[in-house]
Parts: C-alpha cells; sequence; structure tokens
C-alpha cells in the first residue's frame, strides 16, 4: 500500500539532508546517501592533508578557535586517538569524554548529556554509540549550529573508517571498476562492513563479496549489492584487496560459531590463503586485530598488510571529514 | 439519562438480524425498540442520523490506559476519551500495569476506576501467572470469579511449554479463555525490528518472523492437546496466518487478532530509525502485509484490535532500539478501519464485524450487536474530511505515526449504556 508515502512525509526529503552544498556537509553520518562525487573530493581533500603529517610543523590553522568533543559512549583506541589527532592538526580544541563510565551511569538520558554539552558551547561533536541510529538520533536534537560525526553506531555505520578503507585501496588501485574486493568474517555485527558495502557500491566496484559463515552473514545480505559466501577460498579467489573482519565477540548473545579453532581454519587469513588471492592483492583489517583468530600474525605482519597504512591515513580522511563538516 | 430517539441511521449491524435504515429506541440503558413506534419514551432526545452510519459500539481486545502505576504516561480516564472518540465502547485491559493484575483486589480497583470514569466499559484481561513471571500460575479460577474475562501473560514469556500446556488444561476445565502472544523470546533474542532488510540495513537486531509462527504452532498443537480456548494475539506474519488457516481447517477452534497499525504498514515505515514505528510485533515484508489484508477478509483473522499503548514524549527520546515499543491509536481505530473500507481492503460489513460482533463473540459477552434487549452502545460514523495532528490528539500518548494523516471518515457520536459518551464539534 502507499501508505507510507502519505505519512512520512518528513522523511521523503531524507537523502542528501546532511549536506548543504557540494563542498559542504552539515553531518557525517552515513555514506549510504552520499554522492559519489563528493566522496571523491573528500579523497582528494585528504590526500592534500596526507603532506600534513610529514611536516615539522604538524597543524593548519583550519579550524582554529573551535572546539570538538569526542563524545564516546563505547571503548576505542584508534578511532579516538585518530580523530583527537585530526583535530588537533586542524588547530581545534579538543575534548574527549568517555560517557560509557559517567554520566549515562549516573542515569543521565542521552538527551540531557547532549543539552549539557551544547551548554558549554561546542561546535562539533564526534560520537561514538553501542545502540544503531544513535548519531542520527543526535542530529535530530541537536542544536542547528553543531555539526555531528558518527564514529560508529552500533552495526549500523561507521563511515569514516569505511572513507579511510576506500582511501587506502585508492593507492594502490586508482581505478575502482576494475577490482574484486572481498569482506570476510563477521558482517553481521560490522558497521564497518555495512559502510564499507555502501561506499565501493558507490565507486562502481563491481565484484564485492562477503564471505563468512551463514551465522554471521546478515539475513538479505545481498540486497546491499554484493555476493555472499560462505567458502573463503571461493571468496578470496583473485580479489584485490581483501578487509578481514574481527570477531565482534562482544557482540554475540548466542552460538555464532563452534569454535575459534574452527573459526580459524575456514575463515582465518593464514599464509597459504595468499596464494588465492590476486598477485597485486592487499589485505586490510579495521583493527584491533585478533591475532590467530581471523588472520595470521605472518600475514597481518607481512608485505601485502597495509593494516598500519590505514592507521595513518585515518588521520588525513578525518582531517578532511572534520574540516568539511565544520559550521563556519 | 434521557431516553434516545436515533433516527434514520443506516444500520451496519453484521452481528444482528437488523439493518438499513432504521431508527432506534433507547430507554434505561438498553435498546427498546428498533422502527416500532414506541411510545414508552419519555420526553426523548432526538438524534437524526440521516445519512449517517450507526453501528454497534467498537469492542477493542487490548488497551493499557497505564493506570495504575504509570499515570505520568496516561490515566483511565484521559484514554477513555481517547476510547470514545473512536467508537469504542468496550475495552480489554491488559494486566502488565504496576503493580500487575494478579489479584482480584486489582481487577475490582481498575474496574471502580473505571466505573468512575463512567465513559466506557472494562472488562479485564488479567495475568496468567504470578506478576507475569511466566513460571507460577496466578489463582486463575478466583480471578475469573472476581471478573477476569480471560487470562494473558501479555508480552512476557512463558519459557517452559509444560508451564503453558498446564495452564491451559486448568484454564480449560474451568472455561476460562487464554489470550495468548505468540513470541518465542529466545528466537526473538533482543531484537527490534523484522529480520530481513531492514535489520540488515540499519545495523538493528532482527526478530525472525519463525520467532513468532514457532510460538503459533506450539500453542495451537497445545490447545488441541488441551482444549482450551485459545485466542491469539497481534499476528503479524504470514506464517502464522497459515498455520492459523490449517488449525481452522483441521477442526481446532482458535481465533486470532491482528493490530489495526498492521494493516498499514511494513518495514520499510522504519526506514529512517523512526521510533515511532518501533512495534511488537514488529512491521514485517509487503508479502507479510498483503496476507494479513488477505487474512482479515476471512474468517482466519477474526478481529482487529487498537493494541492501544500511550507513552510520554521521553519514552521516544533515544536510539532506536532503545525506545519502547507501541503506538497509540486508540482514537483512529474506527477512522483507519473506515480507510480499509475506502480503499476495497475490507467491505463495510466485514470491517464492522472485525470490530464489534466478532470480539465480543471472542470474549463471550452480550455486546457488539444492535438488537432489542441488549445495552445501548452505539456509534455514529459520517463522513467527513479532517486531518490528525497534535492539536486534535486527546490521548495522552505522543507516540502516534498516524499524525498529520488525513482522513475521510470520523464518529460523530458515542453511546454507551444510552449515554452520549461523545460528541465531535
Amino acid at each position: 500500500m502507499s501508505e507510507n508515502k502519505e505519512i512520512n512525509l518528513d522523511n521523503e526529503n531524507k537523502n542528501n539532508s546532511d549536506i548543504i552544498s557540494p563542498k559542504h556537509l552539515r553531518h557525517f553520518l552515513d555514506i549510504e546517501n552520499l554522492p559519489k562525487s563528493l566522496i571523491l573530493d573528500i579523497l582528494d581533500l585528504a590526500e592534500s592533508f596526507a603532506g600534513v603529517s610529514g611536516q615539522p610543523v604538524k597543524k593548519v590553522p583550519l579550524l582554529r578557535g573551535k572546539t570538538i568533543v569526542n563524545l564516546f559512549f563505547e571503548a576505542s583506541t584508534r578511532t579516538r586517538t585518530t580523530f583527537e589527532l585530526a583535530a588537533k592538526r586542524l588547530s581545534a580544541d579538543v575534548l574527549n569524554l568517555n560517557l560509557d563510565f559517567s554520566a549515562t551511569k549516573k542515569g543521565e538520558t542521552l538527551l540531557d548529556t547532549l543539552r549539557n554539552l551544547e551548554a558549554m558551547h561546542c561546535d562539533m561533536f564526534i560520537v561514538r554509540h553501542p545502540s544503531s541510529g544513535a548519531a542520527e538520533f543526535i542530529s535530530k536534537n541537536v542544536s542547528p549550529n553543531i555539526s555531528i560525526i558518527n564514529a560508529g553506531d552500533g552495526r549500523h555505520a561507521h563511515p569514516t573508517q569505511a572513507m579511510l578503507d576506500i582511501f587506502t585501496i585508492r593507492k594502490y588501485f586508482p581505478d575502482f571498476k576494475k577490482i574484486k574486493v572481498a569482506i570476510v568474517g563477521d558482517i553481521l555485527h560490522s558497521r564497518v562492513a555495512r559502510s564499507l558495502m555502501h561506499a565501493l557500491r558507490i565507486l562502481e566496484v563491481p565484484d564485492i563479496r562477503v564471505i563468512g559463515p551463514k551465522t554471521l552473514l546478515p539475513v538479505g545480505v545481498e540486497d546491499m549489492g554484493v555476493t555472499p559466501y560462505v567458502d573463503m577460498d571461493k571468496g578470496i579467489k583473485d580479489c584485490n584487496v581483501v578487509i578481514m573482519l574481527r570477531l565482534q565477540t562482544e557482540r554475540m548473545n548466542s552460538s555464532f560459531i563452534p569454535d575459534e579453532h574452527e573459526y580459524y581454519n575456514l575463515y582465518g587469513f593464514s599464509p597459504k590463503r595468499l596464494d588465492l588471492i590476486s598477485k597485486n592483492g592487499i589485505v586490510m583489517h579495521p583493527g584491533p586485530v585478533n591475532r590467530g583468530v581471523e588472520i595470521s600474525s605472518e600475514v597481518a605482519d607481512g608485505n601485502r598488510s597495509v593494516i598500519l597504512q590505514q592507521v595513518s591515513n585515518g588521520i588525513a580522511v578525518r582531517m578532511a571529514i572534520l574540516s568539511l563538516s565544520m559550521q563556519p | 439519562m434521557n431516553d434516545l430517539i436515533i433516527k434514520s441511521g443506516n444500520l451496519v449491524n453484521p452481528g444482528g438480524d437488523i439493518s438499513g435504515i432504521r431508527d432506534i429506541y433507547i430507554k434505561n440503558g438498553k435498546i427498546i425498540g428498533i422502527d416500532e413506534d414506541n411510545t414508552k419514551l419519555n420526553s426523548p432526545k432526538i438524534i437524526d442520523a440521516e445519512n449517517q452510519i450507526v453501528c454497534p459500539g467498537l469492542v477493542d481486545l487490548s488497551v493499557r490506559f497505564r493506570e495504575p502505576g504509570l499515570e505520568k504516561e496516561a490515566t483511565i480516564y484521559s484514554e477513555s476519551m481517547a476510547a470514545v472518540s473512536s467508537g469504542v465502547t468496550t475495552v480489554c485491559y491488559m494486566p502488565d500495569t504496576q503493580p500487575v493484575i494478579d489479584t482480584p483486589a486489582q481487577i475490582k480497583l481498575v474496574e471502580n476506576i473505571f466505573k468512575d470514569v463512567d465513559l466506557c466499559k472494562v472488562k479485564v484481561l488479567a495475568s496468567l501467572t504470578k506478576n507475569l513471571d511466566g513460571k507460577n500460575l496466578s489463582s486463575m479460577m478466583e480471578l475469573k470469579q472476581a471478573g477476569a474475562i480471560g487470562l494473558t501473560n501479555c508480552f512476557n514469556p512463558i519459557d517452559s511449554l509444560l508451564v503453558l500446556r498446564r495452564a491451559m488444561e486448568y484454564a480449560s476445565g474451568h472455561n476460562i479463555t487464554l489470550f495468548y502472544q505468540p513470541h518465542n523470546t529466545s528466537l526473538a533474542n533482543d531484537g527490534c525490528v523484522h529480520e530481513g532488510k531492514i535489520s540488515n540495513k540499519l545495523g538493528l537486531p532482527g526478530i525472525p518472523s519463525a520467532a513468532e509462527s514457532i510460538a503459533v504452532a506450539q500453542a495451537i498443537l497445545l490447545s488441541k492437546l488441551t482444549g482450551v480456548k485459545l485466542h491469539l494475539c497481534r499476528i503479524s506474519c504470514l506464517e502464522s496466518i497459515m498455520l492459523i488457516r490449517n488449525a481452522h481447517s483441521a477442526g481446532i477452534q482458535v481465533t486470532a487478532d491482528v493490530a489495526i497499525h498492521q494493516l498499514f504498514f511494513d518495514e520499510s515505515s522504519i526506514h529512517n530509525f523512526n521510533s515511532d514505528f518501533h512495534v511488537i510485533p514488529p512491521f514485517r515484508t509487503k508479502d507479510d502485509l498483503v496476507a494479513i489484508q488477505k487474512a482479515i477478509q476471512e474468517e482466519t483473522i477474526a478481529a482487529i484490535c487498537s493494541d492501544h499503548q500511550p507513552h510520554n514524549e521521553d519514552a521516544k527520546q533515544a536510539p532506536f532500539a532503545n525506545t519502547q515499543h507501541g503506538i497509540a491509536s486508540i482514537e483512529l481505530l474506527l477512522p483507519l478501519l473506515m480507510e480499509l473500507v475506502d480503499l476495497g481492503v475490507l467491505d463495510l460489513n466485514t470491517a464492522v464485524a472485525k470490530v464489534t460482533s466478532n470480539p465480543a463473540n471472542i470474549l463471550g459477552i452480550d455486546s457488539g450487536v444492535i438488537r432489542k434487549g441488549s445495552p445501548a452502545d452505539l456509534c455514529i460514523l459520517k463522513k467527513d474530511k479532517w486531518t490528525f495532528n497534535n492539536s486534535k490528539r486527546i490521548s495522552s500518548g505522543m507516540n502516534n505515526p498516524f499524525t498529520g494523516k488525513n482522513f475521510n471518515n470520523c464518529v460523530d457520536k458515542t453511546i454507551c449504556n444510552g449515554k452520549i459518551v461523545y460528541e465531535n464539534k
């Protein structure tokens, strides 16, 4: 029935409401509705920032006088640190709040926490939250001069991670239309995988594969424009890029896999599997790595691995996103 | 109380013998005659219902008015006002209040508040297990004797099939109807939306249809074993409908209902985390929606209820999975139903049966029919274009995804026990 259309008037113009102009974002919540050109612009801008880290003075004054709050309701090391470095290299003041231990434990609601931070005249919140949709919820309830950057919401999205992953891929494979990409492991619980699937689809990657046991592949994952594989050897065959995901045991509330030993045998990136991927293929991982569970140390530390480059690239990509999303 | 004559209304009365353009005569709260020139009336008030539909007052199989215990969300007074504005004259009161309705005193308390409010009638569904714990049976017969119309465990699980079997056996022996919400919590696994496209896209934990249909299958088989009178509450998926159809063709007496909102939305309505669409059971696929619409055309699903669950503003102010589920739309029950008629999903007679005579039959009460000698519970409905918005809202519940929707029909008057309890002005 066509009811939904009539009733959800406010939902209709959702597409791209986070984009103010081709060069300016209102918020950065999700990749799903971004135009390809904007994604490429962000990558190009990140490229120009990548040089900053190599200079003796690692700062540019773009966000001088602005206050950015790292609002983390869930533990993080890599993401929070690289956001903090990115903000500082743009000359912003940065406040780190780890809220899973403080206010929320005392019964304060998410909205009240937000209102209090708004009262402190901050300009941008970088938000990580264990609930899917939290960043979107916050963006709808925050005062209009504040931008929201999604640093991971539940299983839903982790758009800056996906951006830094495609930035890293582009360094090796400049033409997205010619590559095969596989994402391996716990797709079901992975916000990185969801954001990556959107990014790769928008960039017109012709062959996107997701690999894992059926318990960890979401029902209907084909709708995301990807091909599911249960057999890893078939799935990674001739791939240019293989992205390994962490087994998110903390999100697993029932028996998804028999044990880690069997998981490693079936879905772990062991050295012999390097022979299956394309000769120039690279191996990626968003971290943190469970060595010996989803990837062997030999592969993680080997010359096909770009895991540490991903981390460095994270700073430049996040600088680009922060500078495009800051309200004038 | 004035005597009443409702003149020239078009009677839609699927549970009774009389329909069409009629005059209804009401005295002392009862219908004393139809189309008879009755001189026994004492200076009656005459209601001209020409060009309007007159149907029995609605019987709503599931409401939560939050009293006692959660008066900050809604009260029996505020929600009774909303109910009668939609033509509802009898509500089934769910026991998951604070405290839970699991003693005769709790039943009396609720009944007394309804008497004081004096707008619509109440039939209390008491808790099947003590404090809804799903383990220890409540004093089932005492509750029945105190006026409980049936027993239910609401959303709360009964994990042991043995406990469910014993509850059914005991209820069957005492002719108590069991209202069972089929929901296997282990399979639902803390999900909050249908498992499929939408759970995948939004990264929200999903509830597979099987979490409902497996519970339906178990309940049907146990009802056959025990002979209990079983009513399945809030069906949402096509597998459940298939199972109910099979049960009917095998001669197993089981009834079922659906919430009105399940006839309007599917999973795609949640696409941007709009928590007004957070309901249990969740909105499922387009195929399920079509199957439910077909099932209400037949006897497979006998009744449509509001499943009214009012919340205050805070309840929906959080990321989707952390919000309270439920919709507060009792005041739109009849306008929405009429929309299904306008859309051709239901014919008028069937639509009215689903909210009057059918639910009354499920409850086994003298209601939902216009006939001589019955209580004068009536609803007068007229054609009128209007828009539901917050200024029109009567319920205290802020959670209504139909806000902003246009309607072609509205309730003009509601009469309960011969008293005009609602008038559209």
